[in-house]
């Protein structure tokens, strides 16, 4: 659908300031205020999530190398299309 | 390599009653592709888990609620980060080193407090804000001491992760109706992303997380369905992201909320002949009717009315302040006017528009 497809930046294109066509290069969107308000907002979050850990002895179990593995190569998306990866034929 | 043999899929009869429900899940997910409510994060977090087991994966440990798409990318950029170095081990190694002599800080409690009001015991205020400044200083460091990777590359390839959620309905309506209407059993492991579709926008799923994301809160359309807005974005997210874009084209902020910023040159030297249309009229309507023809200084070197059509509309060939020459057209249905730049030494609207088509216009058959 158009709203869908036209928000994908299409390769070597830069980011995008406001998400518009004023091209803003990488150093540039780094020290945005967009960007810190982003890694403020996930770095809040992951603190709610090892909270836990911090109160108690318990060790940290952190995303590791499974995620590390997968951010990389993101082998659970289900892909275009999504059907034909979450519905597996039977034998 | 051996190849799976596909079983024929059986044959499913359709009854009147049946079908006489399309037409309430075209309406269903048409309402959900265009919806600009938030994502619904609680009850989207049992479908994730779905979606997850119906790909033979476990569910995530870690959920993420961003706000957009781009959002969702720098969510996704962190968490490379945290994966690469062990963050959250060392976060919170830092947080529990540091936390017995700041709560003995009164000022730092003070300050903590003031910051995170949510967190009513002061400990956690405390431990948040060491975590806080912790997370920020490693996260926004150059990516060659380790902070994260915004590059235009690492950004796309993020993006590239994403699933479309609501966005997907399309294709979920068809797999819905099969499910809740047909009761077709192939289709339930699709649950659990036919449930994400009402409840979510996109979304990243990953080994270990998964980041949510709010859906658009603001979307407008045209009368063919595509994004247009000529006051404002047309579309926009939660965290300012926005798409500003007349006819389905997209422009720089400025063209839609302040045309009167448009430069004569940004006009010129822009490529596609339908935006740089826009852009002119966009600036007409600035500056006032013909402004950029006199912004231009445009002398008239030629004019006639299109030979090949019935009724077809005047066009002339001008020349600016710089000496290069345009062709001005109007599409008859539309009444568009389009310029197009041609070249230096074109003499007439009939040689402008060989050198635009490639090809003399007296092949032109008019069937009307």
């Amino acid at each position: 659908m158009a709203y869908a497809t036209a928000a994908i930046p299409q390769p070597n294109q830069p980011p995008r300031k406001n998400w518009n066509k004023d091209p803003m290069n990488a150093e540039e969107f780094r020290k945005s205020d967009y960007v810190r308000k982003a890694v403020a907002r996930m770095g809040g979050q992951a603190f709610d999530q090892v909270q836990q850990f911090i109160f108690t002895d318990e060790p940290v179990d952190p995303p590791g190398e499974r995620v590390q593995a997968t951010v990389q190569g993101a082998d659970v998306r289900p892909s275009t299309p999504p059907a034909a990866r979450a519905v597996k034929p039977k034998k | 390599m051996a190849t799976k043999k596909i079983k024929e899929p059986k044959e499913i009869k359709i009854t009147k009653q049946q079908e006489s429900q399309m037409s309430l899940y075209k309406e269903k997910w048409l309402k959900n592709g265009l919806s600009c409510d938030p994502l619904d994060f609680e009850n989207a977090k049992p479908a994730l888990a779905d979606a997850y087991r119906a790909a033979g994966a476990e569910p995530p440990r870690f959920v993420f609620h961003m706000q957009s798409p781009i959002g969702g990318a720098v969510g996704s950029a962190c968490m490379k980060v945290v994966a690469a170095r062990d963050l959250f081990i060392e976060g919170v190694d830092r947080v529990r080193a540091e936390l017995p002599k700041k709560l003995g800080d009164d000022r730092f409690v003070q300050k903590a407090r003031q910051e995170y009001p949510g967190d009513s015991d002061p400990k956690v205020a405390v431990a948040r804000a060491i975590w806080m400044d912790f997370w920020m200083k490693e996260m926004l460091q150059p990516t060659e001491s380790g902070g994260i990777d915004l590059t235009p590359e690492a950004m796309n390839g993020h993006i590239q992760d994403q699933v479309f959620g609501s966005h997907d309905c399309a294709w979920v309506a068809f797999y819905d109706f099969f499910d809740k209407v047909l009761k077709v059993p192939d289709v339930i492991p699709l649950r659990g992303l036919i449930r994400l579709a009402e409840l979510c926008g996109w979304w990243t799923p990953y080994a270990d997380f998964a980041i949510l994301q709010d859906r658009q809160e603001v979307l407008k359309l045209n009368e063919q369905r595509q994004l247009h807005c000529t006051d404002g974005p047309a579309l926009k997210y939660r965290d300012g992201i926005s798409l500003y874009m007349i006819n389905d084209q997209c422009f720089a902020r400025h063209v839609i909320e302040e045309p009167n910023k448009i430069t004569v040159d940004e006009i010129k030297t822009e490529q596609n002949a339908e935006c740089r249309r826009i852009k002119r009229e966009r600036f007409d309507l600035a500056h006032g009717p013909g402004a950029y023809l006199r912004a231009i200084d445009a002398k008239i070197i030629h004019s006639d009315v299109e030979p090949f059509a019935k009724g077809a509309a005047p066009r002339c060939l001008v020349e600016d302040d710089q000496g290069e020459r345009w062709l001005i057209g109007t599409d008859g249905s539309t009444k568009r006017v389009y310029y197009m730049p041609v070249g230096q030494d074109v003499k007439t609207c009939s040689e402008a528009h060989k050198l635009i088509s490639g090809f003399d216009e007296s092949k032109i058959l008019n069937k009307s």
